[in-house]
C-alpha cells in the first residue's frame, strides 16, 4: 500500500526509500539521490503522486517504453506500467518528496523540439491485469484516438495526470488519449479514470495543470530516436 | 551693452512664451510620470505571467513610446505639429544620423535581436569571448552576467555582429571527456564498468544513448573516451558529478589511472670521468 500514514517512533521503507520518524519529531527520508530531514509534529502522511520532482525538476513528461512494439488500432486500449514518487506530507504541506528505486531520463523526438521525460521501460498488454510485478509501479491506460501503427512507447504529460486507486490499494493513473498522426504521435492526458469502480486518489499540489500535448516523430517512439548509432552495441 | 540688450530680449522671449514653456515641461514631467507608472502596473500584472524575453521588449518598447509621445506633444504649444516635425526630422534625420550612426546601429540591432532572438533573457550564451547569462537586451546594449559574476555591457551591433552560442536552445547537451587507465588494464572490463556507472546515473539521458569507447593510445595510458547526453539545465552539475564519482568508481573495481610516465633503459654504462693514478708513491708512504 502506497498510501498511509507514519507515526513518531516507527520507521518504514517503502519502494526502497527509508523512512525513519523519531520519538523526538524528526522525520528523516531518503532515497537513492538524497536525504531530506525535516522537524515534525503529529501523523505524517505518505501517498503517491506523479514521478515529476525528485530528483530533479526538469519536466513534467513521463516516457513509457514498451518492452515491445505494439501495433494499434483506432480505440484500442493498450495497458502499461508508470513509476511513481511518493510524498511525505503533513495536512496539506510536503515535507518531502522521495523517488523509489533508480531514475532515469530520456530524450523523446528531436534535439530542438523533442521534450525530456521521465523514463521507464514497461510491459506492455491489450487488457487490463491485476498482477503488477513492482508494486511501486502504477497501472496506466492509453486509449488509441487516432491512427494506427505499431508503437515503441508514448510520453504523456504526468503532472496533469490525476491518481485513482480500487479498493485493493492498486494506484492508477489518469486514461491518456493517443492521436497517432503520419509523423508524429501526440498525447493528450485527460481526468478520466481508466475503468470504473476506481476512487480518485487526493493530490496535493502536484505542478502545473492546464491541458498539455506532447509532439514527438513517430521515429522517436518506434524507433528509438538517436543523434547517431551508438557505439554501445 | 550688447550682451545686456541680448539677456534683455531673451528675458522679454521667456516671460512672452512663460505658459507655452511650463506646459510643456508639465507635459514632460506627465510623460514620465505615466511611462513610470505603466511600466510598474505592467510589471506588477504582465510581468509574472509571461516570459521576461517577451515581457523585457515589450516594456522597452511601451515605456519610451510613451516617453516620445510626452515630447512630441511638449512641442505643440510652440505651434510644432506632428507633419512639422515630420518634414523637420528629414534634415534631422540626416544630421542626426551622421553624429550617431553606432547608437542608431545598436537601436537597429537590438531591434533586430528582439526579432530573430537568438538569445532571451535567462539563456546561458557566449558572445564572442564573453560567456555568461543574459540579463537584459535593452534598446542600445545587451547585458550579461557572467560566470564569475561581473555584469558585462555589450552594445547591440556587437552583439548582431557576433557568432553568439546559445547554449538552451537545444533539450541535452552532450559532457565529453577522456579518462586515461593503465596499459596493464583490461579495457572491457574497464569499458564495461564505466558503462554500467552511467546507465546508473540519472544525469545521463537514456536516449541519445552514452558512448564509451577507446580514443587513443596516449604515452602513459590507455584514453578512454566517454560520452553522455544530459539535460541542458542540468549540464553543469552533471559533468561535475560524473568527472568526480568516475575516478571512485574506477577504484573501486580496481582500475588504475596511471600517473604520467617515462620508462629509461639504460644499455651499458660507461664511465664519464676515468681517474688515472700516477706517482702514488709519496701517497702511500
Amino acid at each position: 500500500m502506497l498510501v498511509g500514514e507514519i507515526t513518531p517512533g516507527t520507521s518504514l521503507s517503502l519502494c526502497g526509500a527509508r523512512i525513519i520518524y523519531t520519538e523526538d519529531g524528526v522525520l528523516r527520508a531518503c532515497d537513492d539521490y538524497r536525504c531530506e530531514e525535516v522537524y515534525v509534529k503529529g501523523v505524517v502522511g505518505y501517498r503517491p503522486a506523479p514521478p515529476i520532482h525528485s530528483p530533479f525538476r526538469i519536466s513534467d513528461a513521463v516516457y513509457i517504453e514498451f518492452d515491445k512494439k505494439i501495433l494499434v488500432n483506432r480505440g484500442d486500449v493498450i495497458w502499461a506500467h508508470a513509476p511513481l514518487e511518493i510524498i511525505l506530507h503533513h495536512k496539506n504541506s510536503i515535507l518531502a518528496r522521495l523517488a523509489p528505486g533508480k531514475v532515469k531520463y530520456t530524450l523523446v523526438g528531436n534535439i530542438i523540439e523533442g521534450v525530456i521525460a521521465r523514463y521507464a521501460k514497461s510491459k506492455v498488454a491489450r487488457g487490463f491485469a491485476q498482477e503488477n510485478e513492482d508494486p511501486c509501479m502504477a497501472h496506466i491506460a492509453f486509449y488509441i484516438a487516432q491512427g494506427e501503427d505499431t508503437i515503441r512507447g508514448v510520453p504523456f504529460n504526468a503532472a496533469y495526470s490525476h491518481l485513482y486507486t480500487d479498493n485493493r490499494g492498486t494506484i492508477f493513473y489518469s486514461l491518456v488519449e493517443v492521436h497517432i498522426k503520419d509523423t508524429i504521435i501526440e498525447s493528450r492526458t485527460t481526468s478520466k479514470p481508466p475503468m470504473e469502480g476506481l476512487k480518485r486518489l487526493k493530490q496535493i499540489r502536484v505542478g502545473r495543470t492546464g491541458v498539455f500535448s506532447l509532439t514527438a516523430p513517430v521515429i522517436a517512439v518506434e524507433r528509438g530516436w538517436k543523434l547517431w548509432p551508438s557505439l554501445k552495441g | 551693452m550688447a550682451v545686456a540688450q541680448g539677456l534683455e530680449s531673451i528675458g522679454d522671449l521667456l516671460v512672452a512664451n512663460i505658459t507655452k514653456i511650463a506646459s510643456a515641461i508639465a507635459t514632460i514631467i506627465v510623460g514620465v510620470i505615466v511611462a513610470y507608472v505603466v511600466r510598474s502596473s505592467m510589471r506588477r500584472t504582465i510581468g509574472t505571467r509571461i516570459p521576461p524575453y517577451i515581457y523585457r521588449p515589450v516594456e522597452n518598447l511601451v515605456f519610451y513610446s510613451i516617453l516620445i509621445l510626452a515630447g512630441i506633444l511638449s512641442l505643440y504649444p510652440f505651434g510644432l505639429s506632428l507633419s512639422s516635425l515630420l518634414v523637420a526630422g528629414g534634415f534631422a534625420g540626416i544630421i542626426v544620423g551622421l553624429a550617431a550612426q553606432s547608437s542608431l546601429g545598436n537601436i537597429i540591432s537590438g531591434v533586430f535581436l528582439v526579432v530573430e532572438q537568438p538569445l532571451r533573457v535567462g539563456d546561458p550564451v557566449m558572445i564572442g569571448d564573453i560567456t555568461g547569462e543574459v540579463v537584459d537586451v535593452r534598446v542600445l546594449s545587451t547585458l550579461i552576467r557572467t560566470w564569475d559574476g561581473y555584469l558585462v555591457r555589450i552594445p547591440n551591433q556587437t552583439v548582431f555582429n557576433s557568432i553568439i552560442t546559445n547554449y538552451s536552445r537545444t533539450k541535452a547537451r552532450r559532457i565529453d571527456f577522456i579518462i586515461g587507465v593503465h596499459y596493464k588494464t583490461d579495457v572491457g572490463k574497464a569499458i564495461k564498468s564505466i558503462g554500467e556507472y552511467l546507465d546508473s546515473n540519472p544525469y545521463c539521458l537514456v536516449n541519445p544513448p552514452p558512448e564509451v569507447f577507446v580514443d587513443n593510445y596516449g604515452d602513459s595510458s590507455i584514453n578512454i573516451r566517454i560520452r553522455c547526453w544530459t539535460p541542458t539545465k542540468l549540464w553543469y552539475p552533471a559533468k561535475i558529478k560524473l568527472q568526480t564519482e568516475l575516478k571512485r568508481t574506477l577504484e573501486e573495481k580496481g582500475i588504475i589511472i596511471p600517473y604520467p610516465q617515462l620508462d629509461l633503459h639504460v644499455r651499458s654504462i660507461e664511465p664519464i670521468i676515468k681517474i688515472e693514478l700516477k706517482d702514488m708513491g709519496d701517497i702511500k708512504r
